[in-house]
């Protein structure tokens, strides 16, 4: 802790001495300026409203991504000929980058919410998809043997042999989505949101407010960590109960 | 006596690897029969095919059991089950559950993981498993393997105990002289890959048999 601590204060002073050589506060401003617009951004009433658009987005999206991504890799786990149809969408998906659905997010709805949560959705949703495809994959077959032996039910054996070695795959996505989603957010707020820190952003960035963009950056980043942090200690108190960690 | 299971012309192999080669074997009601024979000469094989796990062979297996319970070579237990979900994971029936925990020394273990348990006492929840549903036909394939000599004997007689018990034929295989010669009435001989039968055994006199099994071991595989 007390490291971490101190590697920060090391950057402040670096970002520091660096914004006195460049000396320019539309490239880089001073820790000074950039605190002081986080303070103006922290006690305006309109803050709290973006705030509270893009963490619901967030999660709603979270929710979505794990949902129809756990779905997806499950079926396609389970049934070969599945897989072999979607394997190609899955890539297809992959490499698509998210300015190109963007058009096609505007012209179905304009700017608003929908935008960047379907934009946020489709980018995460592959990681999430892939593995737990190899979840499916990872589970013992001779344990499904053994079922197939003692002529146990499909639902049985879903529950309790695929169910309990995918939810370390679960969790995984879970964390890797967590992790991911607050940045992918605010960019897709800042492309085609009406609310929100990365529509904040994309004003801040209009008026060439540098010091006001590094203070939504960092209203960002706290975000992603925190919930990051949150969904750790959550994440390894449930693993260890499943006796597996 | 009526024949429990009735093997002719056996034959299987893995793509171009030919693990079986021509067996013909009888098991009788009540009858426990070992197939002795050396390390990956096609034992565990021959045993998923009797239970119905492998379906592409040649030959014809004519099977008159009503069920079967298989104790696997490895343990097999669902990591993140107690001992006694995982066994009602198999047989829905709490008392039969209890009932058999009972028969297999397991009492005092109902609500450990298969990670708290040592070798032996995973070995004894693969063996209550398999007598679950009252079985008629008991697949052992080396269960006994990975054992020490003490917890061995203790795992043997008790097969034994609850073969008579549950009058259920008994099916095994083993590379272990000893095994086989306490275990079976009747073993019958492997050659190396592909499985063939050399010999076949009756065993009286279970100190005989080893020596004459250890003899023919030595000579053959
Ligand atoms: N699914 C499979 N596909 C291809 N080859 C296989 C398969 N299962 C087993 N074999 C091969 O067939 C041979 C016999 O295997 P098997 O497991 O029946 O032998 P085993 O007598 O039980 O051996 P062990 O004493 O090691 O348990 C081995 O050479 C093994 O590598
Ligand atoms: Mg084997």
């Amino acid at each position: 802790m007390k490291r971490y601590l101190f590697g920060i204060v090391v950057g402040i002073a670096v970002w520091w001495i660096l914004s006195l050589i460049v000396n320019s506060e539309i490239i880089l401003p001073s820790p000074m300026a950039v605190l002081g617009s986080l303070n103006k951004i922290i006690t305006s009433r309109e803050f709290y409203g973006a705030l509270a658009s893009t963490i619901l987005k967030g999660l709603f999206s979270t929710l979505l991504v794990i949902t129809i991504g756990t779905s997806i890799g499950m079926l396609m786990g389970l049934k070969r000929s599945l897989s072999d149809v979607l394997k190609p969408f899955v890539t297809l998906l992959q490499s698509v980058p998210v300015v190109s659905w963007l058009a096609f997010a505007i012209f179905l709805w304009g700017i608003g919410w929908k935008g960047p949560v379907l934009l946020t959705t489709l980018s995460l949703l592959p990681v999430v998809i892939i593995n737990t495809y190899s979840g499916v994959l990872n589970v013992d077959t001779q344990l499904l043997e053994m079922a197939r032996v003692y002529g146990v039910e499909r639902k049985k054996i879903f529950k309790y042999i695929y169910l309990g070695s995918l939810l370390p795959f679960m969790l995984a996505s879970l964390r890797i989505t967590l992790g991911n989603v607050w940045k992918t957010i605010l960019v897709t707020e800042f492309l085609c949101g009406d609310q929100g820190i990365g529509v904040m952003i994309a004003w801040a960035r209009s008026y060439v407010d540098t010091p006001r963009i590094f203070a939504l950056t960092l209203i960002g980043v706290v975000l992603a960590v925190s919930f990051e942090r949150t969904g750790e200690g959550f994440f390894e108190r449930v693993l260890r109960r499943w006796k597996l960690s | 006596m009526e024949a429990v299971l009735k093997v002719e012309g056996l034959k299987k192999s893995y793509g171009d690897l030919l693990v079986i080669d021509g067996l013909n074997l009888e098991l009788k009601r009540g009858e426990s029969l070992f197939l002795f024979g050396p390390s990956g000469c096609g034992k565990t094989t021959f045993l998923k095919i009797v239970a119905g796990l492998i379906e592409d062979f040649e030959g014809k297996v004519e099977r008159n059991f009503r069920k079967v319970g298989f104790v696997f070579q490895d343990p097999r237990l669902i990591p993140w089950l107690t001992v006694k979900e995982n066994l009602l994971f198999v047989y829905e029936d709490e008392r039969r559950v209890k009932e058999v925990i009972e028969i297999a020394g397991l009492q005092g273990f109902e609500d450990s993981f298969p990670r708290q348990l040592s070798g032996g006492m995973k070995q004894r929840v693969n063996l209550a498993r398999a007598i679950l549903s009252r079985p008629d036909l008991l697949i052992l394939d080396e269960p006994f393997s990975s054992l020490d000599i003490h917890i061995k004997h203790r795992l043997m007689k008790d097969i034994l105990r609850i073969k008579r018990r549950c009058k259920a034929s008994l099916l095994g295989v083993t590379h272990d002289p000893k095994e086989a010669s306490i275990m079976a009435s009747k073993v019958v001989v492997l050659s190396k890959r592909p499985a063939r039968i050399l010999t076949v055994l009756e065993v009286s006199d279970s100190s005989e048999a080893e020596k004459k099994l250890i003899q023919i071991a030595l000579e053959n595989f």
